[in-house]
């Protein structure tokens, strides 16, 4: 169970950071890079816990950004970068990915369709059908009759990806596209609640919700409104609908 | 050739009519592959827009089901025949979603009360030369947040109950 522990480590230097980014980026990358190499060649357990290894890693990187630290990026993320330069998984994508949330979209759109279906099956293993969602994605992809754009709008599908990746959602959501070529998403639960996303090029799109009432609970709130990304999970939650976004996990790592 | 004319002549007829069909009566709504993922998206009933964001109709296209006055399964049988004859390609992963009128309007209605504008749903009978039980579904709002509530109410509707969604391409 050796990898378990070195996941728990890996953890640890994130937490315990503060200062001296170069040098815990490099102990990060070094263990992100072994579980990697484990990912390729071990057995399932191994793999899901190394590709968790790794989003953290990627995660640590987006903490350093949103928090303003100061961070050179064309010396960090380049030996980030370097570090697995003979990785299958292009990890170029990561920071490519982190940088474009930060600053700006526009470098999400050297991202092919191809690009972003490996993302979701390597990346994206929070969720619990990633492969199912490349899939789905790849099917749509081929959709061309009675859209009035030819295909999926790969803007909206740059920040549907993000969506689910920066709030760690792990339920497959129904996946559709509309006439323009966004991607249409939706989690409905049994109870009739529902959260239904229209992914949108820049920095807001479009949300339904049904929400039951917290007073009279059979009577259904419905709310729409276009809102910033970035805003979304907030309003989710305080409109106690972020359990449709979540499946819980057996597996859980500290 | 009588067939033909018989047809031509109730096309006019009907056209000229525009009737706004019973509530009690339900319609078909026919669902891409893209827009169903085991629940229906509310992709599948929304407007056709230009590249401005301008809707280019004022109705959702449906079919009116007792049109044909037979049983269900027949009913639905010709108007996949429509949609053949009209040379549109209907998938085997497309639903046509069945909707009843009073129940959609009423739900409609209900859903919308914190819009800005009334929402009412009105569904008339505008038939076409190669689809004589074509209907149209007005009162969709043209505004886009508007429009998406009023399309996941429609979805909403269907994916309640799954057996109002049917086969596009027989099976």
């Amino acid at each position: 169970m050796s990898y378990a522990v070195e996941v728990n480590d890996f953890e640890t230097v994130d937490r315990n950071y503060d200062a001296g980014v170069s040098k815990k980026i490099q102990d990060s990358v070094v263990r992100a890079r072994k579980h990697i190499v484990e990912m390729r060649t071990g057995a399932t357990e191994l793999r899901k816990s190394s590709a968790r290894a790794y989003s953290q890693t990627s995660n640590y990187i987006e903490t350093l950004v949103s928090s303003g630290t100061s961070f050179d990026w064309s010396v960090d993320v380049d030996k980030f970068t370097k570090a697995f330069d003979d990785i299958e998984i292009t990890v170029h994508r990561v920071p490519n990915f982190t940088v474009d949330r930060k600053v700006s979209y526009s470098s999400s759109k050297k991202l092919s369709l191809a690009d972003w279906l490996v993302f979701i099956k390597n990346d994206l293993t929070d969720l619990d059908s990633n492969i199912e969602l490349a899939d789905r994605i790849n099917d749509l992809s081929k959709e061309k009759d009675d859209l009035e754009v030819g295909s999926i709008n790969s803007d909206s599908l740059s920040t549907f990806v993000m969506f689910l990746s920066s709030n760690k959602i792990n339920k497959k959501p129904a996946v559709g596209l509309t006439r323009k070529g966004y991607i249409d998403a939706s989690w409905r639960s049994s109870d009739n609640s529902l959260i239904e996303i229209v992914f949108k090029p820049g920095d807001e799109s479009s949300m339904v919700t049904f929400s039951h009432d917290r007073i009279k609970k059979n009577i259904i709130n419905r709310r729409v409104a276009t809102l910033p990304i970035k805003n979304m999970i907030d309003i989710i939650k305080s409109r106690k609908l972020s359990k449709l976004l979540y499946v819980k996990s057996s597996v859980s790592i500290r | 050739m009588i067939s033909n004319l018989k047809n031509k002549v109730r096309y006019y007829y009907y056209s000229a009519r525009k009737k706004t069909i019973s509530g009690k009566d339900n319609v078909l709504r026919y669902l891409k592959p893209s827009t169903i993922d085991g629940d229906v998206l509310s992709a599948g009933f929304e407007y056709r827009r230009d590249h401005n964001g301008m809707p280019k109709e004022d109705e959702l296209s449906v079919n009116w089901l007792e049109f044909f006055n037979k049983s269900c399964h027949e009913n639905i049988d010709l108007v996949r025949g429509a949609y053949i004859t009209k040379g549109f390609d209907l998938r085997k992963n497309g639903r046509f979603a069945e909707l009843n009128i009073e129940e959609i309007t009423r739900l409609v209605k209900e859903g919308t009360k914190e819009l800005d504008e009334n929402v009412s749903l009105v569904v008339k009978h505008t038939a076409k030369k190669d689809d004589l039980s074509h209907a149209s579904l007005y009162g969709m709002p043209f505004e886009e947040d508007a429009e998406l509530l009023v399309s996941s109410i429609l979805a909403d509707y269907v994916n309640k109950d799954k057996t109002k969604l049917h086969q596009a391409v027989k099976a």
